[in-house]
């Protein structure tokens, strides 16, 4: 027999043996297709399912790709331990209508205001990535943005605090967002501005959740290279604390009374035990003998340093308002809170109107 | 469902060609032609009915001897009214108004109904069967950017068609190919592409200028050539055999012949059709004139909107450049012209980036080196040194090297050839495999 009648034989056979052990398998273990319609999407199925047992083969696209540095895929730098996305420069129209929110509530209103943007990982991971990418200035931009607020809030530097613990695991490897121990490194910038005193980390109780943790950037990239998250809750330890807690989330409120309803872990997206999500207006109140409030507007990047700042209050109000409607801002009593917070990632401040709304409070 | 999709490569075709092998000689047309219905439905779901709207233009093809000649235009007329409107509407007009891809393989399987109507009319092709006529304009190898027209050589391998093993081992090395060219090649040139339309004009320099436009029209290359590999490989494992649709055009000696490399049996169809069979070579103006036409299609074919046929538009023009000028010069060596062809063409693509059109338009300016654009910049090193291996893989495939050192070795070394032929796509798919698992959102 010929080599080119072997070869042809041993090719020809190799693909519709694979191919019959994977129809095989697959309706051995109960999966057949729904539709006529779902063959396509049924067989890819069963093939993946069957290639991807082969852990070697699904990561040797990943490691060629990453052999010479990282590469950015629609915006998202893949490196070896990180998803870290680029920002892109700020929408100016957008910016100014948030800067102004700001000013204008802080002029209107008496209250203690403090003001933080919190910067996203590819800052402060920058050195993960290679000298020669372009990164936008988170820096630089937040340094203006606080110059706008002199003399009308008390601005926050969250960044140097971030930046000094690098090395440590305070954001999330597959989403743009702080951890819970980047949570505590803002929490301590903020603690100084708003004049208490930070309690150090040994106060609080670690608990890392058994579910592993994956990130929109993690979906958007599909590199499986990537170690899933780890989420971490941290709970007071030191004395005893009654939480309440009310999410109204859609127009439907719900209240818990603990920080951290882990069986929501089990409904669907892990991160929801961490205070129930974000909702549009998320109010705590703590048996504690604090007496101080706190008003926050922010987005989803507060739910990182809120179980230490919970710890300094008895009464905490967080507000989207970039999705709260006219009468939940109505119901709110800005006399009634100690202080107010502006908290927003630098990517949401300057690409979403996330505050113009506190203009009219 | 598309040809790069694990499911396909490994079950469903497969499968077809069992099923195919499977049926007596004289059904096999039929079963080709149930095979491609059923893959069309699987593909466009939503379009079965533009499938079935093919079949009129079978059953006259299938009795047009029967029929007085003058009898025939009228039915042949009708046959490609309803064929140019349905690609005009459901090819053109909807994919660019709703910003979507149009249905895979309309506007190639309407253009090939025509061909085949129209040499049916003239009485150019010997009579066939309902099935064979079907099949043949229907052969789902080509839905996707595959070769138009050609259905005359199909018939005539239908009607002969014997299984080889051979030919089914080589289709699949043909398809391993294509597979590769689309996922590990074409989609990685994609990201860079993509990647420097997001970023703003103060990023630009000449470096990065040349760099997009090299990854958009490789990028773009793999596209096409990895579609035609799959058809020719579909074709194989069915122990027939059609024609490569795109053929090394960075290697073209003129912007005709660039055109011409980057769908060859479009333009020979449309020479066909229009010209009556006029040679291409002659360079008529009619000739030119398919020519300027053959970008627009080619852009329709890709991907339908404002982008490409501006794209299309700048080949176009430079067609009419060269049937106005160019053509005149007299070429005496065919190096300098070949790249004199590639520099000219490959600042059109940068009109493809997915971006505002000052921007297209400034890094179109930026190809030059001035005073206010640098010559290279962080961003280009960045893109260059991340992806020089990339890059230079796709330089090596984008030349006829690898072919036709192939090629030379299958005929001195036919044993050697297929040892080293199984053994590298072996690697290959082990690749491509990988990269499939990683595109599988």
């Amino acid at each position: 027999m010929s080599v080119k009648k072997i070869v042809s034989f041993i090719v020809s056979a190799a693909i519709v043996l694979f191919g019959f052990f994977c129809v095989l398998s697959g309706i051995s273990s109960g999966e057949h297709p729904a539709s006529l319609l779902d063959i396509p999407a049924w067989s890819s199925r069963l093939v993946q399912n069957r290639l991807s047992q082969n852990e070697d083969l699904t990561k040797i696209a990943p490691s060629l790709l990453l052999a010479f540095g990282p590469k950015e895929r629609d915006g998202i730098f893949i490196t070896d331990d990180y998803l870290l996305e680029n920002i892109s420069s700020p929408n100016e129209e957008i910016l100014k209508q948030n800067i102004e929110g700001i000013k204008k509530f802080a002029e209107k209103r008496n209250a203690h205001t403090a003001v933080v943007l919190i910067p996203t990982a590819c800052a402060i991971k920058q050195r993960e990535l290679p000298p020669s990418v372009r990164l936008f200035n988170q820096k630089e931009l937040i340094n203006q943005c606080y110059n706008q607020f002199s003399g009308l809030a008390s601005t926050v530097d969250a960044y140097s605090q971030l930046f000094a613990a690098e090395n440590q695991y305070t954001y999330y490897r597959t989403e743009s967002l702080p951890t819970g121990l980047g949570g505590y490194y803002i929490y301590t910038a903020l603690a100084s501005r708003l004049g208490m005193n930070p309690r150090s980390l040994d106060q609080f109780e670690m608990q890392n959740l058994p579910h592993d943790y994956y990130g929109s950037l993690y979906e958007r990239t599909n590199y499986k290279g990537v170690a899933p998250d780890l989420l971490t809750l941290y709970r007071f330890s030191r004395y005893s604390r009654q939480y309440k807690l009310s999410i109204t989330e859609n127009g439907e409120q719900k209240s818990y009374y603990t920080l951290f309803p882990t069986h929501l872990g089990e409904l669907g997206d892990p991160k929801s035990i961490i205070f129930g999500g974000f909702g549009e207006r998320t109010d705590i109140s703590v048996a504690s003998p604090y007496e101080d409030s706190i008003l926050i507007f922010a987005d989803e990047t507060a739910l990182s340093y809120l179980p230490f700042l919970v710890v300094h209050h008895g009464n905490i109000t967080i507000i989207d308002l970039a999705n709260c409607t006219p009468e939940q801002l109505k119901d709110i009593n800005v006399e009634n809170y100690t202080r107010v917070l502006f908290s927003y990632s630098v990517d949401n401040f300057i690409h979403k109107d996330v505050c113009s709304a506190a203009a009219k409070m | 469902m598309r040809f790069t999709d694990l499911g396909f490569i490994f079950i469903l075709l497969p499968l077809a060609a069992v099923c195919y092998y499977c049926c007596p000689k004289k059904a096999r047309p039929a079963a080709l032609f149930f095979i491609s219905a059923l893959f069309f439905l699987l593909a466009e779901p939503c379009y079965i009915w533009l499938f079935a709207a093919l079949i009129p233009d079978f059953i006259f093809a299938s009795r047009a001897d029967r029929i007085e000649p003058q009898k025939r235009i009228l039915p042949c007329r009708l046959i490609i009214l309803k064929n140019v409107a349905i690609a005009a509407v459901w090819g053109v007009i909807l994919p660019i108004v709703n910003e979507s891809p149009a249905p895979i393989g309309v506007i190639l399987f309407c253009i090939t109904s025509i061909e085949f109507s129209v040499i049916r009319s003239r009485e150019a092709i010997r009579p066939c069967g309902f099935f064979e006529s079907a099949a043949s304009v229907t052969f789902f190898a080509r839905m996707q950017l595959g070769p138009v027209g050609g259905v005359r050589k199909l018939i005539s391998q239908l009607q002969m068609a014997s299984p080889s093993l051979s030919s089914i081992s080589r289709g699949a090395m043909l398809i391993i190919c294509g597979a590769a060219k689309r996922v590990i090649l074409a989609e990685q040139l994609f990201v860079i592409f993509r990647s420097i339309a997001d970023m703003p004009t103060a990023y630009y320099s000449t470096a990065l200028g040349w760099l997009c436009a090299g990854c958009g029209a490789a990028g773009i290359y793999f596209t096409l050539s990895a579609y035609s590999d799959i058809a020719r490989g579909i074709a194989n494992v069915f122990s027939v055999t059609v024609p490569r649709t795109v053929y090394f055009p960075f290697q073209a000696k003129s912007l005709r012949d660039y055109i011409y490399r980057l769908n060859m049996p479009m333009e020979d169809t449309l020479n066909r059709m229009l010209l009556h069979g006029a040679r291409r070579e002659e360079g008529t103006t009619a000739n030119y004139f398919i020519s300027s036409m053959m970008p627009v299609i080619i852009a329709i074919l890709i991907y339908p909107s404002a982008n490409s046929l501006l794209w299309a538009i700048y080949l176009a023009v430079l067609i009419f450049i060269d049937w106005l000028i160019l053509r005149r010069i007299p070429v005496f060596m065919a190096l300098p012209a070949r790249i004199v062809t590639f520099l000219i063409t490959l600042p059109s693509y940068i009109l493809l980036l997915p971006t505002t059109l000052y921007n297209r338009l400034y890094l179109i300016s930026a190809l030059l080196p001035g005073e206010a654009i640098p010559l290279i910049n962080d961003d280009a090193i960045y893109l260059l040194t991340t992806n020089a291996p990339l890059l230079f893989v796709a330089l090596i495939c984008c030349t006829s090297a690898i072919d036709a050192l192939s090629r030379i070795t299958e005929k001195q070394l036919p044993q050697l050839w297929w040892i080293i032929s199984a053994l590298s796509h072996a690697v290959l798919f082990v690749l491509t495999v990988s990269f499939l698992l990683w595109n599988v959102r």
